[in-house]
């Protein structure tokens, strides 16, 4: 059985507010990471690994076995994780752990076991410390959602509206949840391969030539346009506007095509702080 | 207003060699802005002077490529969460009163003391200007490579966020809390070294980093939308009296669009004093740049006696390591950027291969 209470549901708590500095309890936050198999999937070790690295957060992995065995001695007893289940889930969790060390970030493991949103919130409820949630591909969010307190996200789901509230740092969590943020492998069921998009470049490249064609075919009579001055001075402004959007679009693609792309890391690093608070006296009403 | 165009498009002669030069420079310039966030453009007005184009055609329709190469740099870098619309927008519109005063200023020198009094006081606002900021944020970007690398809030940001006079404005973005009046000289200043260097960026970042206290990523970001307020205004200014020439906007434009998006892409993979140290390079050898072009007014203005060939020679020297101090900084950018996506692929190597290892176990 999970080493927590997962037979008694209580209703879902208020969320709470983020503390300054990164976690919602304290400087690190604690990241849930939730798989029902018993050994760990590259593609999720290494989603879980980089989402922690961003946030510096700690890691907790909670195995759930939801085909427990019935208590031997008492059949209506506690449920206990399968003996097969537990070794591996223990043997992959060492080997986590040691990704995890190599990278300097705390590791914890839990085993459980029943469904998993009880499973969870009974983890949750033993540890407060928890943050945000990482579900693995196949455990629907919408059970653990409804039981959470915190925000939760599917590593499967492609679209980062699906979530409910933000992680602590929700740019590092769009690295690799959003269309852009795929594993060039593309052996996860989590990640979808790398899409250059070859198709707009041409068609914004072409776009461009076109109008680049079109300028200079006609440069003479443009030049002269532009020349008059007074209210022509709108003709070479609208003309920068429409080759900065065209031509833009394309050199953006180009560079993308290419493989030349904003650096996942460092787009998390860039984040606003909080402004000085307001100190002035405020005017307060004496009754 | 339009022979004056038409004049200027007589002496160019737009062969593929004229148009490579452009579009090249265009893309260094377009690079070293997508990355400091402005001094990429300054080397395009003597580029073009130096093809025949009148000083006048040459400025118009240098600005007039400014601004689009500012929105789209703005945009790339607004999208990795870098730019402060609202502080770029503030500073922008006092920056375009900055670059009317500079112009009237620049306007009443010329009248007073010609063209080339006019030169000097330009050469001795970079030599000044240049020297004196460009010095300290060097000094500022070594002390932090030196250090472990993270920026840190200068005591005159603190002392000046500490400030409390109406009106206060919050910028969520930055995370900073300032009263309008620390702004509105930084944008004014901005606005007169664009007006009279054509590169008001070179006051308008280091003002945003040290007196507000923004990082120098969003200092640099945020200062490409102050670019486009004023590109913008500028353009229109110079559009009405017809002085701009489309065709060597388009050509520059084309070049720029590929280094603004590629110097903004760059901006994420380097540490925050890369963006210090790329501007003060070129700020100081734009210095030494504009040092040699000194003899050159003195000796028009006959406070010096200089041989022509002498001055001829140092006019060519200065024009060339102007070029050579937007080269370096586009060197230093390329290199930066090409070190730190290796490490990161080798990184994400290292990481692929540690976490195939479970699977044999």
């Amino acid at each position: 059985m999970p080493q927590n209470d997962a037979t008694s549901p209580t209703p879902p708590q208020p969320p709470r507010s983020p503390a300054p500095g990164g976690g919602l309890h304290g400087e690190k936050p604690t990241i849930l990471a939730v798989s029902r198999r018993p050994g760990f999937d590259q593609g999720f070790m290494r989603a879980v690994l980089g989402v922690a690295e961003r946030t510096r957060g700690e890691i907790l992995v909670l195995s759930v076995d939801t085909m427990p065995r019935a208590h031997d001695e008492d059949p209506d007893g506690p449920a206990a994780p399968r003996p097969l289940f537990s070794r591996e889930a223990v043997s992959g969790a060492a080997a986590f752990a040691r990704l995890a060390a190599e990278r300097g970030l705390a590791f914890r493991h839990e085993l459980a076991c029943g469904r998993v949103d009880q499973a969870v919130l009974g983890l949750c409820r033993r540890d407060l410390a928890v943050d945000f949630i990482l579900l693995d591909a196949d455990i629907a969010p919408a059970r653990i959602r409804a039981v959470s307190t915190v925000p939760v996200f599917s590593l499967t789901s492609p679209n980062p509206g699906n979530t409910e509230g933000a992680p602590p740092d929700a740019a590092a969590f769009s690295i690799w949840n959003g269309p852009e943020n795929v594993d060039p492998q593309g052996d996860s069921h989590m990640s979808e391969r790398t899409r250059r998009p070859v198709g707009k470049t041409i068609a914004f490249g072409l776009a461009a030539a076109g109008l680049y064609a079109l300028v200079f075919a006609f440069s003479e009579q443009i030049a002269e346009i532009c020349g008059r001055g007074g209210l022509y001075a709108v003709v070479p402004v609208a003309t920068v506007f429409l080759f900065s959007y065209v031509h833009g679009t394309f050199t953006g693609n180009f560079w993308s095509m290419l493989g030349i792309e904003a650096s996942r890391k460092q787009r998390t690093t860039v984040k606003p702080s909080q402004p000085r608070q307001d100190r002035r006296p405020r005017a307060t009403l004496q009754a | 207003m339009h022979d004056v165009v038409f004049e200027g498009l007589r002496f160019i002669d737009l062969n593929m060699t004229n148009i490579l030069f452009l579009f090249a420079v265009g893309f260094i310039g377009g690079l070293v802005s997508g990355f400091i966030g402005s001094g990429g453009a300054f080397v395009l007005t003597p580029g073009m002077m130096s093809l025949g184009v009148p000083g006048t055609v040459a400025v118009a329709s240098n600005m007039c490529h400014k601004f689009p190469k500012a929105l789209v740099g703005a945009i790339k870098r607004f999208r990795y969460g870098q730019v402060d619309v609202k502080l770029g927008l503030i500073l922008g519109v006092s920056a375009e009163v900055g670059v009317q005063v500079g112009i009237s200023v620049q306007k009443w020198i010329l009248d007073t003391w010609g063209q080339a009094g006019s030169d000097l006081y330009v050469s001795l606002s970079f030599l000044v200007i240049l020297v004196l900021v460009g010095g300290y944020v060097l000094k500022d970007a070594l002390k932090t490579k030196r250090s472990d690398g993270a920026e840190q809030m200068t005591s005159l940001a603190k002392r000046i966020q500490a400030i409390e006079i109406w009106p206060m404005i919050t910028f969520k973005r930055s995370g900073i809390r300032v009263s309008l009046w620390v702004t509105v000289p930084i944008g004014f200043l901005t606005g007169m070294l664009a007006a009279t260097i054509a590169v008001g960026g070179f006051v308008g970042v280091p003002g945003m980093i040290y007196i507000l206290g923004l990082s120098s990523i969003m200092a640099s970001a945020s200062e490409l939308v102050i670019a486009f307020v004023m590109g913008l205004g500028g353009t229109l200014i110079w559009a009405f009296y017809g002085m701009v020439d489309i065709r060597l906007t388009l050509i520059i434009l084309a070049g720029s669009l590929f280094g603004v998006q590629l110097g903004a892409i760059g901006t994420t993979y380097v540490k925050e004093y890369m963006i210090k140290l790329v501007m003060a390079t070129i700020m100081l050898i734009v210095a030494v740049s504009r040092g040699l072009a000194m003899p050159k007014y003195l000796t028009t203005l006959g406070l010096m006696d200089m041989s022509q060939d002498t001055v001829n020679m140092l006019s060519t020297a200065s024009f060339l390591s102007m070029c050579l101090g937007l080269l370096i900084g586009a060197v230093i950018i390329l290199a930066a950027m090409i070190k730190a996506r290796i490490a990161e692929a080798r990184e994400a190597q290292a990481t692929a291969g540690t976490a195939e290892a479970p699977a044999e176990l």
